[in-house]
């Protein structure tokens, strides 16, 4: 599947990066308060929902390889977060130069930048538990992704009535957008779901791989084959 | 009932190891009193600022304190191989979980039953002025703390460089019950206690217990499975 | 006459606050000030360098923050193309390892022959 898969996703994901590039910058509208710097927006949103899809998949996924024990679930639970890590890196960058941009300064206490942040770093931290922890680590791994899934609400809760920091920025960006903008918005969406795929699948491919590598050298060890 | 008899068993054995030799508490609470000290020197004592700044030392040092006894109580296991044991024994695996959270969060209070005074006393913190609910507050935050940190260190036990990775594993987990244990405390030790504001961080923590509680339930069994 | 200007244009807020403008009250201002060449002259350049400024003002923020738009997808191609070659380098290692795998199961069997 994934032989197919790559190829597709990559060809439409580039046709979207240039159809995308040209509608951000000239066909969308420019925002009437906060004109030009709007346009990071478009693929800073489309990163931010890509994170969420990748915790979703990786939650998911994590669940049913803790109750099946096949771990193909594992390898799509692994890659995910690690595309994940990479997208919320893009979030957050995006995001801070954003700020600093419309509001002058590179953080501010938000509730959707707060939010990626706590959740690109339980993501990390996965990623670090997969390096680090050797023979166990699969279950491990997928105890702290299913941790964090059921961790997401308590996040939103938590930032959201956190006291001791002011709430800034436009609130509802998406709902409100005119027709123009929300049709390049979800265009980028698309084009970073097709990228979004494309690495995953890749990524599944090369983990696969890998534990077939393992799973050889250890039959061709017992059989005494190699040293 | 079986399995509440047969948890209170498993904490009531962890809980007798340690009497004996007490090498835990007295560490840890130890510890959390350096913490607690440290953080009195690095922070500005002003009188203004006390009401701000304890409830993040207090939680800091919990936080901490915690870890460092979470980790050593699974090492004791794994010293002479006696969690295998633990497994193996006639109950469910269930029980085990309930039964080392239990002793865990005696731990955790321990170590803030030393935390609260000491801060109290070096900072002249208003700590004791909504005592009862301050309690509730400590407890609820130490049952979460445990619950986490046991299903963590029960599955970090066979990995070598667990002291490292179970902070690593827990922290960003346990971040919104950092959050909402310090503010219910700042909260409380206000200059005017809000009332209102700690008991929606109080309901939280309920929230938050409860949820890790039952996922773990479900969870404990798969992840440390031999 | 140009008193009289002034205190009709002071007055405008006045009728405000009282109520909806009545816009024979708006056109009897500009016809008054239209009727004075001088003041509709100075009108017209207030507007004019008001709306200038303006301009400018917007001109420069576009600016500044076409330099931040550009940081920002400079960012997000700079974090995909480190993840690429993250991806790149862990294949390769495994195609080496794959090669040299095969190499000593090949050893192996000729040994054994």
């Amino acid at each position: 599947m994934s032989r197919f898969t790559v190829p597709v996703a990559c060809v439409l994901a580039s046709a979207g990066f240039v159809i995308t590039m040209w509608m951000i910058f000239e066909y969308a509208p420019l925002e009437r308060e906060l004109y030009f710097n709007q346009k990071i927006f478009y693929y800073h949103v489309a990163h931010a929902f890509m994170l969420f899809v990748a915790v979703g998949v990786c939650g998911v996924s994590s669940v049913v390889f803790l109750k099946t024990r096949n771990p193909r679930w594992d390898d799509l639970a692994l890659a995910a977060a690690e595309v994940a890590v990479a997208f919320g890196a893009v979030v957050l960058a995006t995001g801070s130069i954003w700020a600093r941009a419309a509001w002058g300064t590179w953080w501010v206490w938000e509730t959707r930048l707060m939010m990626s942040l706590l959740l690109w770093l339980v993501l990390v931290a996965y990623v670090i538990v997969r390096r680090f922890a050797g023979g166990s680590a699969d279950r491990l791994a997928a105890g702290l992704a299913l941790f964090g899934t059921v961790a997401v609400p308590f996040i939103y809760m938590m930032v959201k009535k956190s006291d001791h920091h002011p709430q800034a920025g436009p609130s509802g960006a998406a709902a409100t957008l005119p027709p123009r903008m929300a049709l390049v918005m979800w265009l980028s969406v698309a084009t970073f779901l097709c990228w979004f795929i494309a690495l995953v699948v890749s990524r599944v491919a090369s983990a696969r791989a890998e534990r077939e590598l393992r799973e050889l050298r250890e039959q061709a060890l017992d059989a005494g084959l190699i040293s | 009932m079986g399995i509440v008899r047969q948890a209170a068993r498993v904490a009531w054995k962890d809980l007798r190891i340690e009497l004996r030799s007490g090498e835990i508490v007295f560490t840890m609470a130890f510890f959390a009193a350096l913490l607690a000290v440290i953080h009195s020197f690095v922070f500005p004592v002003d009188p203004k600022l006390v009401r701000a700044a304890v409830p993040g030392m207090l939680w800091v040092s919990i936080a901490f304190a915690g870890t460092i006894g979470l980790g050593r109580a699974f090492d004791r296991e794994r010293e002479h191989d006696t969690m295998r044991a633990l497994l193996l024994a006639p109950v469910p695996r269930v029980a085990v979980f309930l039964g080392k959270t239990l002793a865990i969060t005696g731990l955790v209070l321990a170590v803030t039953a030393v935390c609260v005074p000491v801060l109290a006393f070096l900072l002249d913190a208003p700590l004791f002025s909504e005592f009862w609910l301050l309690v509730l507050v400590l407890v609820l935050g130490a049952i979460g703390i445990a619950i986490v940190g046991t299903v963590f260190a029960a599955s970090l036990l066979k990995v070598r460089s667990r002291d490292v990775l179970l902070p690593v594993v827990m922290y960003p987990l346990l971040v919104p019950l950092f959050v909402a244990g310090t503010s219910a405390t700042a909260a409380l030790i206000a200059e005017k206690a809000n009332l209102d504001r700690a008991w929606y961080w109080i309901v939280f923590l309920g929230l938050y217990d409860a949820a890790f509680l039952v996922l773990s339930l479900w969870i404990f069994e798969s992840l440390v499975i031999e | 006459m140009r008193k009289l200007v002034i205190l009709m244009c002071l007055s405008m807020p006045a009728a405000a606050l009282a109520g909806p403008t009545p816009p024979e009250l708006r056109e009897k201002c500009a016809a008054a000030i239209n009727a004075d060449e001088d003041f509709k002259q100075d009108m017209i350049k207030f507007a004019n360098e008001e709306t200038a400024a303006k301009h400018a003002r917007a001109d420069e923020d576009v600016q500044r923050n076409e330099r931040h738009v550009i940081l920002g997808y400079a960012a997000m191609w700079v974090i995909a193309a480190g993840f690429l070659l993250f991806l790149w380098l862990r294949q390769e290692g495994l195609n080496r390892q794959i090669i040299a795998l095969k190499r000593e199961l090949a050893d192996a069997i000729k040994e054994g022959k």
